[in-house]
């Protein structure tokens, strides 16, 4: 049983030595390709090339980036430095809003 | 300053009491009015004495007065104010030489009738303390308020815009765009009560002494005071509404 079980395997004409490396070959090459189209290679190169789980975020990521660039490049830096200056109209306010009652009582005469 | 005065006043009871008929209006105690039927030599050097009080009194209050009507009037142009047709700046560049004519009419009176007539309209008819200080300061306030007010309503178009954007984009704007609601109300609000606390600021006038004016002005500026203040919270809390909206832009 276990002669017939290995021969076949052990037999060197039935599987060519060049045949299996022409095909991994071929994987690595589009595996690589896929990386350098979907811009991620770099990122992709430091996971677990047995993962392909890992693969899969690679590729899909870029395609979430570039739907929120638009968005996230809206300036507000105008806005804020008008907060600055509503906030020291408020501070202002305040003081005035503190300052007269208290300056009124100065002379109850009048 | 007030104090001071009091003191003086107070020390000159004695002297005012030999006049009591005229000088009543100064607090005199009740039991020296009796004395005012018989004048003598030393009552009319007491008289001259208190005829002096009076328009030292009467000049410090007016300098007083001066001072705090230049602090006033600077106040008011430090910023855009609620007094935009200048009623109040009007006011207060008016009085400061009214109270020097005042003080010139006080110097030169003769009499303690015209010299307490003089010296009471120094408070009565210009309340500078008493109505315009608060007039001016809440007109300062109601100005700063409108600056902000308008400022904060372009700037929630400009945010409604980029939330907007952003929403379109395929982000979750739902927080950004409850603060964005709820800022256009408190800058609603703010802004009717600024208009309501200008018109009441604007209706102020000197009383001349009427108790009702004196009671009309003060209920005036304390409403005023209290949309002012109102107005102040809405602003505040709309700042703070577009801080939320402006991190919830900057997460996307």
């Amino acid at each position: 049983m276990i002669n017939d079980l290995v021969l076949p395997v052990a037999e060197p004409t039935e599987r060519p030595p060049r045949r299996s490396w022409v095909t991994g070959s071929a994987a690595i090459a589009v595996v690589a390709l896929a990386m350098a189209l979907s811009g991620c290679g770099a990122r992709a190169a430091h996971r677990d090339a047995t993962s392909s789980t890992s693969t899969t975020v690679a590729v899909t990521a870029p395609s979430t980036t570039a739907a929120t660039t638009p968005t996230s490049a809206q300036p507000t830096d105008d806005i804020e430095e008008d907060l600055t200056s509503v906030q020291a109209d408020l501070d202002g306010a305040a003081q005035d809003l503190r300052d007269g009652p208290a300056e009124a009582t100065t002379d109850a005469r009048g | 300053m007030h104090l001071p005065l009091t003191s003086t006043i107070a020390r000159g009871a004695a002297v005012f009491a030999v006049v009591a008929g005229i000088t009543a209006g100064l607090a005199l105690p009740a039991s020296a009015a009796p004395v005012v039927t018989k004048p003598t030599a030393a009552s009319g050097a007491a008289a001259a004495t208190a005829l002096d009080q009076i328009k030292a009194a009467g000049a410090a209050a007016i300098s007083q007065r001066e001072a705090q009507l230049t602090k006033l009037a600077g106040r008011l142009s430090a910023a855009p104010s609620c007094d935009a047709d200048g009623t109040i700046a009007g006011i207060i560049a008016a009085d400061g030489p009214a109270l020097a004519g005042i003080g010139t009419k006080l110097a030169a009176d003769t009499t303690l009738v015209d010299a307490k007539a003089d010296y009471q309209s120094i408070f009565d008819d210009y309340r500078v303390y008493l109505v315009v200080t608060p007039q001016a300061y809440a007109a300062a306030a109601c100005g700063r308020i409108d600056v902000a007010t308008t400022t904060l309503t372009a700037d929630q178009a400009k945010l409604d815009t980029r939330v907007k954007a952003a929403a379109a984009g395929g982000a979750d704007m739902t927080a950004a765009e409850a603060a964005l609601t709820d800022m256009g109300t408190k800058i609603a609000d703010a802004t009717t009560k600024g208009d309501r606390a200008a018109a009441s600021l604007a209706a102020l006038v000197p009383d001349h002494g009427d108790k009702a004016v004196i009671g009309s002005n003060a209920a005036a500026v304390d409403a005023a005071h209290a949309d002012l203040e109102s107005a102040h919270a809405d602003l505040t809390a709309a700042t703070q509404d577009a801080r939320t909206i402006i991190a919830a832009l900057k997460a996307v």
